[in-house]
């Protein structure tokens, strides 16, 4: 190896890119030539600078800014886009909503006693899909999604307005599959906030089944409204003590939401459940988190679930 | 693995669906952001290079067929972006890329962060000097040999991935990053211990 080859093979070496062949060479070749032993020894010390550098990491109210407006944007780009399919177009759609509570309304007589009553609006639906996979959102053959919710609060009678490939309604209680399965598909993908929070209301006691639970903790880590995400938790709470998926889900929210109502509900749901893994967080959020009343909330939590330990 | 949920991901985005596609860009954001950042002068331009790449992808997403992996293809995208800026910072009057020292009126300290409590003081110290030397010898880079230099040193990434991000050759990432250094060495050539022949400051115990 010549100092020339050697010169250009110091930073992949010092860069741990360097093969172990390399490697004897340009070390064969450094002990015998001091000239590029100087430029080894300087690189050595560039690197060395390099790593005091301060790592300036993007602040969380950049990164939470940066996603609300890609959120908007992206919003926006779907209702242009061309190509997009009915079912994805017509959700967008505010006056669609009230076009079927409005066929709610009509078709009120209908929904009597137990059980889904079709209502002549259009044909009748194709049965939803199972939400199998959470990624299926906008998938035709899952496409049906709700644009009208309402709830009867003396029958527990739930009316849901959709759209498949053609418009209609259904009404049935909550725990009937496929009500269920369109309140799930509501919750996971409409773009429209106030859908979402009437369908985790109506959800709130489902959290027993499995594809409720997945939405809802789904909902929890990404929903962009706080509402909805303290909605879930509410939910979910139920099944903390049993699960522990679900205790790690709100564990998560605990540590990483943005927003202290948020934080201060997961810090209760936990603290009822008492797992095993959330003592050691109670005791870091009441050191590190920024919100003063968190803190307060946390510490209080810790020292309850620690008293309780000892006993 | 994250590849076949990612996957499921990619595909429910190609169909529409715009929560899966910012599931996806949740994944990678805070790099691309990161690597921003190196770039540009202020967080709203941060911001806008963010959104550009984000919603550039989002249109093409029916474009991309797997031919690479996601991330290299986010990369090629952000690092166009990242070139288009810097050679526009470059021909726009009064603000030089390779701006001379104390040119552009910005004190290339001001933008770093601020010290934390709790941390060494004279430490944070000359981490801030080197930081804003280092800084002021980046500029003077070319864009291209500036951008590897931050992928390779900032982001953590192999000559490998940067070669296929820029759509180039390893050995030209290579030769990239040995100018870079060589460039960097002479002009943080005072800064810090002196080296002196045949003895290796890192052995040293510096």
């Amino acid at each position: 190896m010549d100092c020339r080859e050697a010169k250009e093979s110091i930073v992949p070496l010092l860069c741990g890119e360097a093969g172990d062949a390399d490697r004897l060479r340009i070390e064969r070749h450094l002990a015998a030539c001091p000239s590029c032993r100087i430029v080894e020894a300087e690189e050595r010390r560039l690197i060395a600078m390099l790593g005091q550098r301060p790592a300036d990491e993007p602040s969380a109210g950049l990164l939470d800014r940066c996603r609300q407006d890609l959120s908007g944007a992206l919003g926006a780009a779907a209702t242009a886009r061309a190509r997009a399919p009915f079912w994805n177009r017509a959700r967008l759609q505010p006056a669609f909503a009230a076009a079927l509570l409005l066929a709610g309304f009509l078709g009120g007589g209908l929904a009597v006693g137990r059980g889904l009553v079709p209502v002549p609006f259009g044909p009748t639906p194709p049965a939803p899909a199972p939400s199998q996979s959470r990624a299926t959102g906008a998938d035709p053959a899952a496409g049906s999604s709700l644009n009208s919710l309402s709830v009867d609060p003396r029958t527990d009678q739930v009316t849901v307005g959709y759209n498949t490939l053609s418009r209609g309604q259904i009404v049935g209680p909550v725990a009937d599959p496929e009500i269920r399965r369109l309140l799930v598909a509501t919750v996971r993908d409409s773009f429209n906030a106030g859908l979402r929070l009437d369908a985790l209301d109506a959800l709130r006691d489902q959290a027993g089944e499995s594809e409720v639970r997945e939405a809802l903790m789904r909902t929890l880590r990404q929903d962009r409204n706080p509402g909805a995400r303290l909605k879930a938790i509410e939910a979910l709470e139920a099944r903390a003590a049993q699960d522990a998926e679900v205790r790690g889900a709100i564990l998560q929210a605990l540590l990483r939401d943005g927003n202290p109502g948020v934080r201060v509900r997961a810090i209760d749901a936990l603290a009822a459940a008492s797992g095993p893994e959330t003592l050691p967080a109670m005791q870091r959020l009441a050191r590190e988190d920024r919100d003063s009343y968190v803190r307060l909330r946390s510490g209080d939590a810790a020292e309850a679930m620690f008293a309780k330990e000892k006993r | 693995m994250r590849s076949t949920e990612e996957d499921r991901l990619i595909g429910a985005a190609q169909r529409g669906d715009a929560r899966a596609f910012e599931e996806l860009v949740h994944r990678y954001d805070r790099d691309v952001l990161r690597l921003a950042l190196r770039f540009v002068r202020t967080e709203d331009e941060a911001h806008d290079l963010y959104q550009e790449a984000f919603l550039r992808m989002y249109r093409t997403l029916d474009r991309f067929r797997h031919e690479c992996s996601f991330q290299t293809w986010l990369y090629r995208v952000v690092t166009n972006l990242c070139l288009d800026h810097l050679r526009r910072a470059a021909t726009r009057p009064g603000r030089p890329g390779a701006a001379p020292e104390g040119d552009d009126g910005e004190d290339p300290l001001e933008r770093l962060p601020e010290e934390r409590p709790g941390s060494d003081p004279e430490r944070t110290l000359l981490g801030r000097e080197i930081g804003g030397r280092i800084e002021t010898a980046l500029r003077r880079l070319a864009p291209r040999e500036r951008l590897v230099f931050e992928m390779r040193h900032h982001q953590g990434l192999r000559s490998r991935a940067i070669a296929e991000a820029l759509d180039t050759s390893e050995e030209t990432v290579r030769n990239s990053l040995c100018r870079a250094h060589r460039e960097l060495r002479v002009a943080l050539e005072d800064l810090g211990p002196r080296v002196v022949p045949g003895i290796d400051p890192a052995q040293a115990g510096t």
